[in-house]
C-alpha cells in the first residue's frame, strides 16, 4: 500500500453549516423518539410554523433528506388540531405528530412513573448526604460519587418534567 | 488480569477469533498514557464490529459503481454533503496529526475512528442514498467520485493503526494503479 498522507485545506462555509444544522435536526428527532420510548422506525408528521424563515427555507431545500432519514411524512406550515409533542432545536420549536397508534396518555404515564422512580432515588441519597457519621466515615471518593448522582438525577427530572410539559 | 484469579485473556486466543487488526486497535484506543488497559473481549468484539463497518462501506461503493480509478486528487466538489465531508476529513488529519506528534496513540485512533464511523459510514453514506438513488445523474456523478475518494482517504489514515485489514481493501481496489504521487521502489533505486 503506497500513499501520500492526506494533505489540504478546507474552509467552513454556509453550506458545511447548513449539513451540520440538517444532521441536528435528525439526531434531535432521533434522540426525542428515544426519549418517549416510541419505535424509531414509526413516521412522523412536522409542523414548522414557528421555527425561523431561515429554517424554514433550509428544510424545505432539503426535505427529501429530513423525510428519509428524520422518518418524517408530512411538513406543515401551520399547525394541526389533533395532539401534539413540541420539540425545541437549536432555538426552534417543532410540533410533532405522531402515529394515531402512539398514545401520548400512555408515554406521559410512563415518563410520570420514571420521574417518581429518580426522585425517591433522589430523596434516599440526599438522606445519606445529610447524615454526618455516612459525609466524616466514608470514603472522599465514595461521597463525591453521591453528590454526582444526586445531581445527575436531578438533570433527569428536570429534562423528564420538560418532556411531560411538551406532550 | 491475575493469573490466580484465572482471569487472564490471550491475545493469541482473541487474535483467532476476532482478528489482529481489532485487537492491535482495541489496545491502542485503549492505551492512555499513565492508566492500566481494562482489557474485556466485548471491547475487542467492537473494534471487530468496525472493521466489519468498513468492509461493508467499501461493498455499498462497489454496489453503487464508485469511481475508484478517480481518487488521486479531491474531484471538484459543488454538494453541500461533499463540501462538509471533505472538511470532516481535514479537520480529522489534522487532529490526527497532533496527536501523532504528540505520542496520543490512543486520541489518534479514536479520531480516525470517529470520522471513518460516525462522519462518512452514519452520516455521509446515508444522505448521498437520496442522490445515488435519484435520477439527477450530475450530482450521482460527483457523489461517486468524492465517496471513493473519501473512502480512499479513510484507509490511509487507518492504515497504522489497522494495517490488515485497509491493505486488503486498497488490494482489492486497487487504489495502487491509480496513485501516481508516490514513488514506487523501482523509481526510487533508479534515482
Amino acid at each position: 500500500m503506497h500513499a501520500n498522507w492526506p494533505s489540504g485545506k478546507a474552509k467552513k462555509d454556509q453550506s458545511m453549516k447548513d449539513v451540520e444544522s440538517i444532521i441536528n435536526v435528525i439526531s434531535e428527532l432521533r434522540s426525542f423518539k428515544n426519549e418517549l420510548n416510541v419505535s424509531p422506525g414509526s413516521f412522523i408528521d412536522i409542523s414548522i410554523n414557528k421555527i425561523a424563515k431561515k429554517n424554514k427555507t433550509l428544510m424545505t431545500n432539503n426535505e427529501i433528506i429530513l423525510k428519509k432519514l428524520g422518518r418524517i411524512n408530512n411538513f406543515f406550515d401551520h399547525d394541526q388540531q389533533k395532539p401534539s409533542a413540541t420539540l425545541v432545536i437549536s432555538g426552534d420549536i417543532f410540533k410533532i405528530y405522531f402515529d394515531e397508534n402512539v398514545d401520548l396518555n400512555l408515554i406521559k404515564e410512563n415518563l410520570l412513573k420514571r420521574q417518581n422512580k429518580y426522585q425517591e432515588e433522589m430523596d434516599k441519597i440526599s438522606q445519606r448526604l445529610s447524615n454526618k457519621g455516612f459525609t466524616d466515615r466514608a470514603p472522599k471518593n465514595i461521597v463525591e460519587q453521591e453528590k454526582t448522582n444526586y445531581s445527575n438525577l436531578k438533570d433527569d427530572i428536570k429534562k423528564i418534567s420538560l418532556t411531560i410539559e411538551s406532550l | 488480569m491475575s493469573k490466580s484469579k484465572g482471569n487472564v485473556i490471550d491475545p493469541l486466543d482473541l487474535i483467532e477469533k476476532y482478528s489482529a487488526d481489532a485487537l492491535r486497535f482495541t489496545l491502542l484506543s485503549m492505551a492512555s498514557p499513565g492508566t492500566d488497559v481494562k482489557l474485556s473481549e466485548d471491547r475487542v468484539k467492537g473494534y471487530r464490529n468496525f472493521l466489519n463497518k468498513l468492509w461493508n462501506a467499501n461493498n455499498f461503493l462497489i454496489t453503487n459503481e464508485c469511481d475508484f480509478n478517480k481518487t488521486d486528487r479531491i474531484p471538484k466538489t459543488t454538494l453541500n454533503i461533499n463540501k462538509w465531508i471533505y472538511s470532516e476529513l481535514i479537520q480529522t488529519k489534522d487532529k490526527i496529526e497532533k496527536n501523532l506528534k504528540d505520542y496520543r496513540f490512543d486520541e489518534a485512533a479514536k479520531n480516525a475512528y470517529q470520522f471513518a464511523w460516525h462522519s462518512y459510514c452514519d452520516w455521509y453514506i446515508e444522505l448521498s442514498k437520496t442522490i445515488l438513488f435519484s435520477d439527477d445523474e450530475k450530482s450521482k456523478k460527483e457523489v461517486k467520485e468524492v465517496s471513493a475518494y473519501i473512502f480512499k482517504q479513510i484507509l490511509v489514515i487507518l492504515h497504522p493503526f489497522i494495517p490488515f485489514v485497509t491493505e486488503k481493501i486498497w488490494l482489492k481496489n486497487k487504489f495502487d494503479k491509480s496513485d501516481k504521487n508516490f514513488p514506487n521502489a523501482c523509481e526510487l533505486a533508479i534515482r
